[in-house]
């Protein structure tokens, strides 16, 4: 059987760029969106909002400027050492 | 990396010291340990190479209840080389979960409305969990950027400037230049009712004739991508990247600083007065920070330095209206109103 390829490693920051991760060897066929999930679970980023409702985040690909879409795969859309950044859609104010 | 041993506990208690339930108080260490690191690196007792030292939390017991009781916390940074720093931390930091906590006991008519309950804080030693990585997963590992700084003299910044808000010994001092401000204005005005907001963006400098470290903001960013109403602001995806484009293309080296954002309570009091009752944002004045906005500093400014600016309208005694600005900031892990200071003209240079 064909092993999987993996992304050797990929940097992620947040929006501040004071919290950074390495990540290593992410499966090819894994999705954005679940690239996105556990890395904001290892790198402890907030995952809920106020109301406790599930924040939504996107993954941006420094060398593009481009939002990844989650459904795609990691490897359609990464390439080994790339840069993203992950945006939260979040809100000031009271509601 | 934190290793945290214990496990913490609430314990309620109505005024006349009757227990009235014992929660769960797992609480968000990075606020603290965040604060303690920078305030190490802020007056020297950190250097940029002990940045990434491990750490970790540890109950301070109550001098006369002794354990389980706590009368607060401690960081312990363990810098190689030196002995380990430590900052101490009150038993206020579980503040907001007791208040929480007492919430829910409302709710379930344990606690009435209007009755007022103390806390303590209990620590109990448990197993640290260990996490094994599933074989299918990849490995997510922490780095530790080091902070960007430059050398600064502070006191040029200081010279001539205007002290605004509450100044509290042992916050990092922040300087905003006048234009950042009429900038604010002008948006806030201009956005007719509706919140509106930025980023706020600038340099961290280390005086090391003091030592400190503080913040000079340089520019503010306006938030686009957004969507808003008069009591909420939307900061999207598409917000953030638009920001970082327009970092890149000062060329400036600046980094984000932090936020501001507006309460339009003109617009909130023009509405109260229309509906004839209790005001339309729960509050009249405009200088603080909600539960959503303290969410969304933590999610995307958790950096001890960085601050949120609150650009609202105020009514003068002569009843026309003018505006004024509040700054929100990290103190001891904890988001409260502090005080900047607004450089002199002369001074406002990029």
């Amino acid at each position: 059987m064909e092993k999987l390829r993996t992304i050797k490693e990929v940097m992620v920051s947040d929006v501040s760029g004071q919290k950074m991760a390495s990540v290593h060897d992410v499966p090819s066929d894994c999705t954005v969106g679940e690239f996105m999930r556990k890395v904001i679970a290892d790198m402890n980023l907030p995952q809920n909002d106020v109301e406790g409702r599930p924040l939504s985040y996107q993954v941006l690909n420094e060398q593009s400027g481009q939002h990844l879409p989650t459904s795609e795969t990691v490897g359609d859309t990464l390439q080994d050492g790339d840069r993203v950044v992950l945006h939260p859609n979040i809100d000031a104010g009271d509601g | 990396m934190h290793s945290i041993s214990y496990r913490y506990v609430l314990e309620l208690l109505r005024e006349d010291g009757k227990p009235i339930a014992r929660v769960p108080a797992s609480a968000d260490w990075e606020p603290a340990t965040e604060c303690a690191r920078f305030t190490a690196l802020r007056h020297g007792r950190l250097s940029a190479a002990e940045e990434g030292s491990d750490l970790s939390v540890l109950p301070v017991w109550h001098e006369t209840s002794g354990p389980p009781y706590l009368s607060g916390f401690q960081v312990c940074i363990d810098a190689n080389g030196s002995g380990p720093i430590t900052s101490d931390f009150p038993i206020t930091y579980w503040h907001e979960l007791a208040q929480d906590a007492g919430s829910l006991l409302v709710t379930r008519g344990t606690l009435r409305a209007d009755e007022r309950f103390f806390y303590r804080v209990l620590a109990y030693e448990c197993d640290a969990a260990t996490e094994d990585r599933p074989a299918d997963s990849f490995l997510v590992e922490k780095v530790s950027p080091p902070l960007p700084v430059t050398p600064g003299d502070l006191s040029e910044y200081l010279s001539g400037s205007t002290r605004f808000g509450p100044q509290e010994a042992g916050d990092m001092p922040v300087v905003i230049p006048p234009q950042v401000l009429s900038e604010t204005a002008s948006l806030a005005k201009g956005a007719d009712g509706l919140e509106t907001g930025g980023v706020l963006i600038g340099h961290l400098h280390r005086d090391e004739s003091i030592p400190e470290i503080f913040a000079r903001v340089t520019a503010q960013v306006p938030a686009r991508h957004t969507t808003s109403s008069s009591t909420r602001l939307r900061f999207t995806a598409e917000t953030w990247a638009d920001v970082r484009a327009a970092i890149a293309l000062r060329s400036s080296a600046e980094i984000r600083l932090g936020w501001w954002h507006s309460h339009p309570v003109r617009h909130w009091r023009d509405h109260e007065n229309e509906a004839g009752n209790a005001d339309a944002a729960g509050c009249s004045a405009g200088d603080f920070f909600s539960a959503e906005d303290c969410a969304l500093h933590r999610t995307v400014f958790p950096a001890a330095y960085s601050v949120g600016l609150v650009v609202s309208d105020v009514r003068r005694a002569s009843a026309d209206w003018t505006t004024a600005w509040s700054l929100f900031g990290w103190r001891s892990g904890v988001i409260q109103a502090r005080g900047f200071n607004l450089l002199a003209e002369d001074r406002a240079v990029a």
